[in-house]
């Protein structure tokens, strides 16, 4: 049996469908209740937060996984990268207010502070600018934090980039392009090798 | 004082868990010298610059530190390897090889703390130094598939060989090395236009199995060149271990192990239902050359705790178990010292009745009041 972990929330939607299409079929259980995990057709998957997945597939609780680029930048997990999905598709960018321009933040001399959920991305961005920082960990509602002097600029994940413009924030530079991968557990991929190549054909052909 | 509980990423062993990890340790004692091997002992420090140079470790915060009283700056080793090459280079640099050394002992990583990831931990392992040839990679593996055989436990071995990301790189010229090294498929894709060096990269992963594998794999040596040789000495590693009738042992060039320290024949070896390797190694002809010493090698280290966690084992309870009452403490000492003698393992309890023996574990009981 292939244990699979998808991500909870928005992106789990776009991965069923994403299954559905190459015939791969789901557990009802999962979409008609608050199960986390269900069986179907010799597969078992498990439903988990996002920054989790990569977690599960590491110690190989799931065999593969699907989840965004944005996370296995951010966690550094040993897994293999197999395959993009083309779903979820984002970009990952330092954003900065409207009202100051990029010489008025950076060349002022101050330790910038950075908002961010994605630390790890953040502190190798800047690093290698050789600017230096001062990391701010939040959760969410990045944007907030230089609407609010808490933070100058911030690290974050845009789609449209609706959000970023409706609290006068602007993208300076892009760091990295993100969507979903499928991911696959380093001992899964040897002693399962041929279901996991069978999923990934599918999933390629549909 | 902080906490009570040990730090993260060490812990305590209890009994159970230590028996488990003697065994095997006791295995591989007892397998390594069936094959000639001798135990060395290597100091648990080393200079850190040392370390850095034979482990080819880039990111030096995974190593603890300590300043010796001279100003230099030691590490705790991160592993064997090498400190053996440093020892067969100061000290048996005159003598001629091959030489079989085994050790066992722990070794420190200062990584980021994760459950199944401890900073401290047991390896056991053997080096074959100065024999270049493939028989020498076959006899490692052959010692290793017969270390589980001994220990009970379906090991899957896992055979690859370092010289065929170079192979692709060179065959390519792209920048893909940071992404094969993580393991990102994706982003190789991106960088690589050749069709068929991209289909043997899509390849790579699923290339596993017996000598069919050599085959599939052998049709794109046109494409790339260098491919050649690491396949020829794949399939005579695989034909060999088949008739000596070691079959544990599979290719799969999917396993990449870093290749800018080993130079040959790589491995890693499985348990079922865990998802991290167990044991690991390979041919790294490189590493006695930068201590001044050009000596080809060829050696394993098996992760003891993985394994022992995978042990099923009863846990050793006394032979005898004397109760006695207050009085009769120099009597039990007396019986005890006797059948300690015949050697049995005896414990005796101080216990006012009888039935509070019951609830103790042991073989037989005998209560004295």
């Amino acid at each position: 049996m292939l244990a699979i972990a998808l991500p909870s929330g928005r992106l789990m939607e776009e991965c069923v469908k994403l299954l559905e299409n190459s015939g791969i079929s789901f557990p009802k259980e999962i979409l008609e209740s608050r199960r986390l995990s269900g069986i179907i057709d010799n597969k078992k998957f498990l439903i988990c937060k996002p920054k989790d997945v990569p977690i599960y597939v590491e110690y190989g609780t799931a065999d593969i996984g699907m989840v965004g680029k944005d996370i296995l930048l951010e966690e550094n997990t040993q897994v293999y990268e197999l395959y993009d999905l083309g779903i979820g598709r984002c970009r990952i960018v330092v954003a900065i207010p409207n009202s100051l321009e990029p010489e008025e933040i950076f060349f002022r001399g101050d330790i910038i502070r950075v908002a961010t959920k994605y630390p790890r991305i953040a502190r190798d961005f800047f690093n290698k600018r050789g600017i230096s920082i001062e990391i701010l960990n939040l959760s969410g509602s990045i944007e907030l934090a230089p609407v609010t002097g808490i933070a100058d600029v911030i690290v974050d994940i845009v789609s449209t980039g609706r959000t970023l413009k409706e609290n006068n924030l602007r993208i300076w530079e892009e760091i990295a392009y993100s969507s979903a991968r499928l991911i696959a557990n380093r001992a899964s991929l040897h002693i399962k090798a041929d279901e996991i190549e069978d999923l990934l054909n599918k999933l390629k052909r549909g | 004082m902080r906490y009570l509980t040990p730090p993260p990423g060490f812990r305590d062993y209890l009994p159970e868990e230590v028996e488990k990890i003697r065994l095997i340790e006791k295995t591989i004692r007892e397998t390594c010298e069936s094959f000639g091997y001798r135990e060395v002992i290597t100091p648990t420090l080393e200079y850190a610059d040392i370390i850095l140079l034979g482990t080819n470790i880039k990111d030096d915060t995974i190593l603890y530190k300590v300043i010796d009283k001279d100003g230099a700056l030691l590490s705790i080793r991160p592993e064997f390897t090498t400190s053996i090459a440093r020892l067969i280079t100061t000290r048996f640099r005159d003598k001629d090889g091959p030489f079989r050394f085994y050790y066992k002992g722990k070794v420190f990583r200062n990584i980021p703390f994760q459950p199944l990831m401890q900073k401290e931990f047991s390896q056991g392992g053997a080096e074959l130094i100065g024999e270049p040839s493939l028989s020498g990679d076959i006899e490692i593996i052959a010692l290793i598939e017969e270390i589980f055989e001994r220990l009970n436990l379906e090991v899957y071995i896992e055979a690859s060989h370092a010289k065929i990301i170079p192979a692709i790189i060179d065959a390519t010229q792209a920048p893909i090395l940071e992404s094969i090294k993580s393991g990102d498929f994706v982003s190789i894709r991106s960088h690589i236009r050749d069709k068929e060096i991209l289909s043997f990269i899509e390849a790579l992963p699923f290339l596993n199995g017996g000598k069919e594998v050599i085959d599939k794999a052998s049709r794109y040596i046109n494409s790339i060149p260098m491919l050649e040789e690491p396949l020829n000495q794949l399939s005579e590693l695989i034909s060999n271990l088949e008739e000596l009738g070691y079959n544990k042992t599979k290719i799969n060039l999917g396993v990449i192990r870093d290749f800018e320290y080993y130079t040959g024949i790589t491995f890693e070896g499985y348990l079922e239902d865990l998802g991290l390797p167990v044991l690991g190694g390979g041919r790294y002809d490189g590493l006695l050359e930068k201590f001044g010493l050009p000596l080809p090698a060829t050696g394993f280290a098996i992760g003891v705790e993985r394994v022992a966690s995978r042990i099923k084992r009863e846990e050793s309870i006394p032979d005898l178990l004397i109760g006695y009452s207050k009085d009769k403490f120099k009597e039990a000492m007396r019986i005890a010292k006797e059948e300690r003698k015949k050697g049995l393992k005896v414990e005796i309890i101080l216990s006012d009745r009888e039935d509070e023996l019951n609830i103790k574990k042991g073989r037989k009981k005998i209560f004295i009041c």
